[in-house]
């Protein structure tokens, strides 16, 4: 099977990573170690990476940049995103929002795809083997919609996400991987062209448990580069009488010239922002020669920078540390590079920040170490990562009861008990909410469904059992049941990003045939490997815990098992996928009695004795 | 559906006297054993049973971990009884305290605008106060841990007989929930002074 890889998705550049030799390396591409996150749409095919951020100046309207800001948002949460972009947004305001490209309509999970796909096929190239699977990297603060969405943006592109991770928490794995004695407890200060996150982790015994995270999905390199814009457009105003924020084709060089300036900023302690010939529809074109100084630049940005102060103070005071608990503070993101940053983060965390990992590379590297750990490429490494925020629903009034709250260790399970507010209510809303306000309508609905035939009682009496699954892929399962009458739904709340189940899978089948890829040979191959790996798993369990079963079980195991090497060797997709479910199926009791073992800490080399049924810390909650 | 006991599931003693270390370590320890990234390979039926017990684990490392959801856990495995089911009524000790919160947030309230200093310094006074009242009530309960850890040793080693003992642990479980009844009325009086005081800063 081929490595699982890892992507650092960002809003302005992306990475590829995967494990070589036990250790993660960047992929580089085209020569390079980062691929920016820039979409161009032309006559042909969609271009993606350094060859459409090439001709963005040229045609700012058809080219996507940062896309990652318009992830899982409204429509209407995306106004004031919308003055600094030089393409179109459309839908109504309740609506995820799409970005107009020609007469088409896009939305951001279908740009992101065609960034992923460009590193995919590129990636393919370099590494000389196929990609199929992945572990994506996204802030730590995107709420559910926006990390489903990013999922939806792999499958569109062709990769399985095998697991969606943090970006300080990848940050931390590459930090602390080489030491396995490492005992510290670290906060990653992660400022990137988008987005702002911090977190605080223990690592102890090569455990990285997240203690606490905040942030704020808007504030990043991009904020800084508009404020240098606006500057630069007062400037030319007032010095050649010229306006050109009416002008795209203007506005995306200056936008490009601001972003060069603020990078070097970092070093020098003035830079020049020089536009030749730009100019206005109806004006002659001019020359523009700007200089703008470090200070200058500071006090552009001030505010944003200080910004990041409240969210570091709360992911503090969530993992009950103090700055001085801080034993290392790690930059990540390219925005880390400006001293200004750098002066916030000494204040934040009244210490000399560790500058050791590549600030633009560690969150790639990260996501490859996820990805080892998944296939057990990397040994004694756990990544234990919390829910960013909290998840709910409502209650009477419009008020948000949590069941789980923010930073709570994932997976987790909560339920809760709650009743009716009129008597004879037969049919209760669920509406399941995520973010930190007391009012839902200020939070984001995740789900909205109905829980129905419930007999009519007076209020109050009927017990709805509302239970809240998060997974360790932070999916989340919400089942809502009513004791007394035994009604029960239940809801997957996982499609829920920018486009529907049934609107990925097309897509998907449409990507699949643009590349004249045979859809079902597809099919089969995934059907064959996931058998393989269910098979190698039963035979593994059988020779380990067979004896804690009685023979007929073995043997219809065995049967199913049986059955289903021979059906893999066939072409018959069907057959397989059958056959894997039924021995799915053969296994549940298997997998009770094994988990059973390992819960009593029955280690199966000491031979262990069957369960016995008194022991009630043999059971497992169902 | 048996409950896990979460002492047991550390392989601690019922105690609200827990180091710290110790239960990181189990808790990683049995991490490793039932983290779902750790058994990507195995049967999925395994999988979801050892992610439900992965569950349950958090859920039990985040309970014990606290000194207040312990004392609510320990509460509740011996007697049943959530703190929410304390009842409704004012503790009598707290009484006083309630009752000047009460009013002092009443005339803070009413005073618009800026708080006058002299105000801001009485809230300030009122907080200490309500402070030094919640740390009494720790170090007692600290104090009671002791001796409930120091009862349960002696029963062990047979050094008291069984009607002694179970005297003691209803004894020292009743002053536990008063102490637990107790606690959130403080911690209210705490944060509703604390937003005064501190008014007109947001990052309380």
């Amino acid at each position: 099977m081929p490595r699982i890889v890892g992507i650092d998705l960002g809003t302005t550049n992306s990475v590829l990573a995967v494990m070589e030799h036990g250790a993660p390396s960047v992929v580089r591409i085209d020569g390079q170690s980062v691929v920016p996150s820039v979409v161009g749409y032309g006559d042909g095919s969609p271009i993606a990476g350094r060859a459409a951020r090439n001709r963005s100046a040229l045609n700012p309207a058809s080219t996507v940049r940062s896309v990652k800001r318009l992830m899982g948002r409204r429509r209407r949460e995306a106004t004031d995103e919308e003055a600094h972009l030089p393409y179109a947004l459309v839908g109504e305001p309740d609506e995820l929002v799409r970005i107009r490209i020609g007469d088409s309509s896009l939305t951001p999970s279908q740009v992101s795809a065609e960034v992923l796909r460009f590193i995919k096929s590129a990636g393919e190239r370099v590494l000389g083997e196929p990609i199929t699977d992945a572990v994506i990297t996204v802030p730590a603060y995107f709420n559910d919609t926006q990390r489903q969405a990013t999922k939806a943006a792999g499958r569109i592109a062709g990769l399985k996400v095998r697991r969606i991770v943090s970006e300080p928490t990848a940050a931390a794995l590459a930090y602390g991987l080489d030491d396995p004695a490492l005992d510290a407890r670290v906060a990653v200060y992660d400022l990137g062209g988008g987005t702002f996150d911090v977190s605080i982790l223990s690592i102890k015994d090569g455990v990285f448990e997240v203690l606490a995270t905040n942030g704020n999905t808007r504030l990043g390199g991009d904020d800084f580069d508009t404020r240098i814009v606006e500057w630069a457009l007062g400037e030319i105003r007032r010095q050649k009488g010229v306006t050109l924020s009416e002008d795209p084709v203007a506005l995306q060089r200056l936008r490009i010239a601001s972003e060069e300036a603020k990078c070097q900023l970092s070093s020098a302690l003035s830079a020049t922002i020089r536009l030749p010939f730009v100019g206005s529809p109806g004006s002659e074109p001019v020359n523009v020669e700007l200089e703008l100084t470090r200070d200058r630049f500071e006090t552009l940005i001030a505010d944003l920078v200080a910004a990041t102060r409240r969210p570091c103070r709360k992911a503090l005071s969530d993992a009950g540390l103090s700055p001085s608990d801080i034993d290392d503070v790690l930059l990540v993101g390219g925005s880390t590079r400006i001293p200004a940053v750098r002066q916030c983060v000494r204040d934040a965390f009244d210490q000399e920040p560790n500058t050791s990992i590549n600030p633009d590379e560690a969150v790639a590297l990260g996501a490859a170490i996820q990805a080892g750990i998944l296939e057990r490429a990397v040994e004694n490494v756990l990544l234990l990562d919390v829910t960013p925020l909290s998840l709910g629903i409502e209650t009477y009034g419009g008020v948000m009861s949590v069941l789980i709250p923010r930073n709570t260790t994932i997976p987790t399970s909560k339920s809760e008990l709650f009743s009716t507010f009129v008597d004879d209510q037969t049919v209760v809303d669920i509406h399941v909410v995520q973010g930190e306000r007391e009012l839902v309508r200020d939070n984001r609905t995740l789900a909205r469904f109905q829980l129905t035939g419930i007999p009519p009682m007076p209020k109050g009496v009927p017990q709805i059992d509302v239970a809240f699954d998060l997974d360790a892929n932070g999916i989340l399962n919400v089942r809502a049941s009513e004791r007394l009458s035994r009604q029960e739904v239940s809801v997957e709340v996982a499609s829920s990003g920018d486009l529907t189940e049934e609107q990925v899978n097309r897509l998907v089948q449409e990507s699949l045939a643009h590349a004249e890829e045979d859809v079902s040979q597809r099919m089969l191959i995934e059907a064959r490997v996931e058998a393989r790996g269910i098979l190698d798993a039963t035979w593994k369990a059988l020779a380990q815990y067979g004896n804690l079963i009685d023979v007929g079980e073995r043997d219809r195991i065995k049967h199913a098992a049986e059955a289903l090497e021979d059906a893999s060797e066939s072409t018959d997709t069907h057959a397989i996928r059958d056959l894997i479910d039924k021995l799915n199926k053969e296994t549940l009791h298997l997998a009770d009695v094994m988990v059973a073992a390992v819960v009593r800490q029955e280690l199966p080399r000491s031979g262990g004795e069957p369960p016995s049924a008194s022991n009630p810390t043999g059971r497992v909650e169902s | 559906m048996a409950a896990t006991d979460y002492f047991e599931l550390f392989d601690l003693p019922r105690s609200l006297l827990i180091d710290a270390d110790t239960l990181q370590r189990r808790f990683h320890d049995l991490s490793r054993k039932f983290h779902p990234d750790l058994h990507e390979a195995a049967i999925p039926a395994i999988r979801a049973r050892l992610e439900r017990q992965s569950m349950v684990l958090n859920e039990a490392y985040r309970t014990l971990r606290e000194p207040k959801s312990r004392l609510d856990y320990l509460i509740h495995l011996e007697i049943g009884a959530d703190p929410s089911s304390a009842g409704s009524s004012v503790p009598l000790d707290l009484f006083d305290l309630v009752d000047q919160t009460h009013d002092l947030l009443a005339e803070a309230a009413a005073a618009q605008g800026a708080l006058p200093d002299e105000l801001r310094q009485r809230v300030t006074t009122l907080r200490d106060e309500v402070r030094a009242a919640q740390e009494a009530r720790w170090t007692e309960i600290h104090r009671i841990a002791g001796e409930w850890d120091a009862n349960e040793q002696s029963f062990a080693y047979a050094e008291v007989d069984a009607d002694t003992y179970g005297q003691r642990r209803q004894n020292l479980l009743s002053q536990l929930r008063k102490l637990q009844s107790e606690l959130p009325y403080i911690d209210r009086m705490m944060s509703n002074l604390s937003a005064v005081a501190d008014g007109g800063s947001h990052d309380a």
